[in-house]
């Protein structure tokens, strides 16, 4: 036996960072496993808690200037609201008329942003809200400009949003003038590609893609990003279409989370 | 535990974890293009590992890389893994007592592989060309780490100066 342990306390350093690279390998290979799942978890509740902190604290220093923004803002809303009532009045008088009935059976979580994903390659959001348990992994979040992303883990108050330029993200989309379905991801540095339409499809530059609704997780017409370019590949089935983020994801403090109110529940 | 040891879990609780806080919340904020940004974590990384050796280096590197992962939406130890290498390889340098520019080109190239490593890694993942990876993000990267290393080794020196 000395022989063998001579052996490993003499070359300790490399056995050391042999194991960490096997033990990488088998974490990367295994990540749904509870062990992975547990750590993630405990992980997200201890940062999140310290960030939170963090955030409050950094976000504290631009009040001033966010006050003055937000008034400015809540200005506008309230002559827009003033103009929007009377078609609102009007809307429900003709609903009636026609019989028929509003009903709104989602409701809209608001959550915070405190932080991206720490990696040189920004995949996902760090959102926290005292609300989470209402929702279910895989819940569509969004802005008042668009899609975000969706929910894929949540513990306590957490929850890691992966958003639309994530390499694994992939969300069915639609084309606003023409209806053409196509395929959202991303396109590798700071914007989206629309796939899968064919070459025979025109599509124009200024063309606004929406969520397609053809899928469980994204409701349908939420506003995804706008087309900046089109080529056509002669020797592809399929254009290549950049799509312009609709929301920018640089700049999101605070976001909505999508949860449909199920319809068997009491009190709906 | 000897006194060596208790600095470095001082360190690695300290550095290691404002690190990780650092590249969610105020990276972002630094990010050129909205593309290429540095690597705090392995800058804090490669200073442990020049301080406290191999062995700790790579564990730092590996604990490091284990709580990114965890924060986001890939795979758990696609960090942790370049990020063990490079605080094995930074941790040689203490055994070898290598000192001033020369340690700064091995950093260059510690970084640069371990940017390396990651994309590689990812690459699987993505759809997109691997030299493309290479030019549009790896190299800058490389660049922008590796003078953000120079700006944290100069301010915080008397924490990661060898005894």
């Amino acid at each position: 036996m000395t022989p063998i342990l001579n052996f490993i306390s003499h070359y300790h350093q490399a056995f050391l960072v042999t194991l960490y690279v096997i033990l990488s390998f088998i974490f990367i290979t295994s990540s749904d496993t509870p062990l992975v799942e547990g750590m993630r978890s405990s992980t997200l509740t201890i940062f999140g808690t310290m960030q939170e902190q963090v955030d409050d604290a950094s976000s504290y220093f631009g009040l001033e200037e966010e006050n003055r923004a937000l008034r400015k803002e809540n200005t506008r809303l309230a002559y827009e609201n003033h103009q929007l009532q009377d078609a609102l009045l009007e809307n429900i008088r003709l609903k009636k008329l026609l019989q028929f009935e509003y009903k709104v059976n989602y409701e809209l979580i608001p959550a915070k942003v405190i932080g991206n994903s720490p990696q040189n390659l920004i995949t996902g959001l760090l959102l926290s809200t005292e609300e989470l348990h209402k929702i279910e992994k895989n819940a569509a979040v969004m802005t008042s400009e668009g899609l975000v992303g969706k929910i894929v883990k949540i513990s306590g108050d957490y929850a890691i949003c992966q958003i639309m330029l994530d390499p694994n993200s992939r969300v069915s989309g639609k084309v606003q003038r023409n209806r053409q379905l196509g395929m959202i991801k991303w396109d590798g540095a700071n914007g989206l590609l629309l796939d899968h339409i064919p070459n025979t499809v025109e599509i124009l530059v200024g063309d606004v893609i929406f969520s397609s609704g053809y899928s469980q997780i994204y409701p349908a017409n939420l506003k995804i990003g706008v087309v900046n370019s089109v080529e056509t590949n002669t020797n592809d089935l399929f254009k290549t279409i950049y799509v312009t983020p609709a929301v920018n994801f640089n700049k999101l403090e605070e976001v909505f989370i999508y949860n449909p109110i199920k319809t068997d529940e009491p009190g709906n | 535990m000897n006194q060596e040891t208790k600095y470095y879990l001082f360190i690695l609780a300290t550095f290691g974890i404002a690190s990780v806080m650092l590249q969610s919340i105020f990276v972002p904020y630094i990010e050129i293009y909205d593309v290429w940004k540095p690597d705090v974590v392995l800058i804090v990384v490669l200073l442990i590992g020049k301080r406290f050796g191999s062995v700790y280096g790579s564990t730092a590197g590996f604990v490091l890389g284990l709580i990114q992962d965890s924060l986001t939406t890939m795979p758990i130890g696609i960090t942790a893994l370049p990020k063990a290498l490079a605080g094995y390889a930074s941790g040689k340098m203490n055994t070898l007592k290598m000192e001033g520019t020369v340690t700064f080109l091995w950093f260059i190239l510690f970084i640069f592989l371990h940017e390396f490593l990651f994309y590689f890694i990812l690459q699987f993942k993505l759809e997109i060309s691997f030299t493309y990876i290479i030019y549009s993000r790896i190299f800058p990267n490389t660049i922008y780490t590796t003078v953000m290393l120079w700006i944290t080794y100069s301010s915080t020196q008397k924490h990661f100066e060898n005894p």
